[in-house]
């Protein structure tokens, strides 16, 4: 037991020391994000095409090293069996809620609806919160992503035997049929998306990683007509 | 004219934001220490607090109750500005009455602006 206790300070110790690190990290990137912006913006005076095309290169680089930050820091609190979960009787229909709420704006931002169907009952689950809330972030973020513009996404949250069944619902960007066995996996990004969005592929590892040490189920039907649906599933608190 | 206060450590990410909300037309004031607060405070009440989450001497969570109980600025939206990202300290935040979280490298100051006259004009 006091191994147990031992092993899990000193992963918490290694978390505490990557996420103070990577919070650093993101102070700095924020002030050449702003100021790249304010640079674009002309708020330091008039720049010609090239010193315009030269700033927007920099945002762009700068953009997936703030979107590589993120997901680092989303496996540091995630990854591995040592990193503690804090399992408690939780609704998983009040989180979805939240989320959703979160993300609201952000999908107006692109013209979409968030088209929410609850369950007719609360749906009760043991999870951690703050590793359930990453779940719902990565995958909401995805559908509004790579969802189309002015298009709707639909979130269902049903229970369906000893399940917990949530799907996501985009139309938008598909994964190709050839990549879908590496889409979990660490760094994998799409073809189709890899030059057109930012990202460095660890959100739906990080998703996957979560879900399962939930003792839950994620897949996912993807083609170019009706787009992509995420569905993941947790046991359903007995 | 709305004014702001600007509640921020960070010397180089402050003026970015003073710069920016000043171009856009707003009175900024901006403070770190709690004395530097009480002393925007004094001078008249913001239309809208932007405030981070980890400062020097005080927290920033605890502020942020301590704006809301006050009656005198209980009413005036406070837009959590950090680069804290922990789902808990933002439904923590959330639920203490602020009126958004940003996570500042998520969002250039121009998206900050386009929330702030959202918020105000709601």
């Amino acid at each position: 037991m006091d191994t147990l206790q031992n092993n899990h300070s000193e992963a918490q110790e290694k978390v505490d020391f990557f996420l103070v690190s990577t919070h650093e990290l993101r102070t700095s990137l924020s002030a050449m994000k702003w100021m790249f912006q304010m640079l674009l913006d002309g708020d330091f005076g008039p720049l010609n095409d090239k010193q315009k095309e030269m700033i927007d290169q920099a945002i762009r680089a700068n953009e997936r090293m703030i979107t590589l930050v993120n997901d680092t820091m989303t496996i540091i609190r995630t990854d591995g069996t040592s990193i503690p979960y804090d399992m408690q009787p939780l609704s998983l229909g009040t989180i979805t809620d939240e989320l959703i709420k979160e993300f609201t704006s952000e999908a107006c931002h692109k013209g979409m609806h968030l088209r929410y169907t609850p369950p007719a009952e609360p749906i009760m689950i043991q999870g951690d919160i703050e590793k359930l809330r990453i779940v719902l972030h990565n995958l909401l973020e995805n559908a509004i992503k790579y969802g189309a513009s002015n298009s709707d996404i639909s979130i269902t949250l049903t229970a369906k035997e000893t399940d917990a069944v949530l799907s996501i619902a985009d139309r938008g960007l598909n994964i190709p049929d050839a990549e879908q066995d590496h889409i979990f996996q660490k760094f994998f990004r799409a073809s189709n998306a890899k030059n057109e969005f930012v990202g460095v592929g660890l959100g739906l590892y990080a998703t996957k990683s979560i879900v399962e040490r939930h003792g839950g189920t994620i897949s996912f039907e993807s083609n170019p007509l009706r787009g992509t649906t995420f569905t993941v599933t947790f046991p359903l608190e007995r | 004219m709305k004014k702001i206060l600007i509640i921020e450590d960070d010397s180089f990410l402050k003026n970015l934001e003073s710069s920016k909300f000043t171009h856009e037309g707003f009175s900024v004031m901006s403070a770190t220490t709690a004395a530097e607060i009480d002393a925007a405070m004094a001078s008249g009440t913001p239309d809208i607090i932007l405030l981070d989450l980890m400062l020097p001497e005080v927290d920033g969570y605890e502020l942020l109750k301590k704006f809301k109980a006050d009656e005198k600025t209980a009413a005036v939206p406070v837009i959590v500005f950090s680069n804290l990202s922990d789902e808990i300290e933002m439904k923590r935040v959330m639920d203490a009455g602020a009126a958004d979280f940003m996570v500042k490298s998520n969002f250039t100051l121009s998206d900050v602006i386009e929330k702030i006259n959202g918020i105000t004009k709601a």
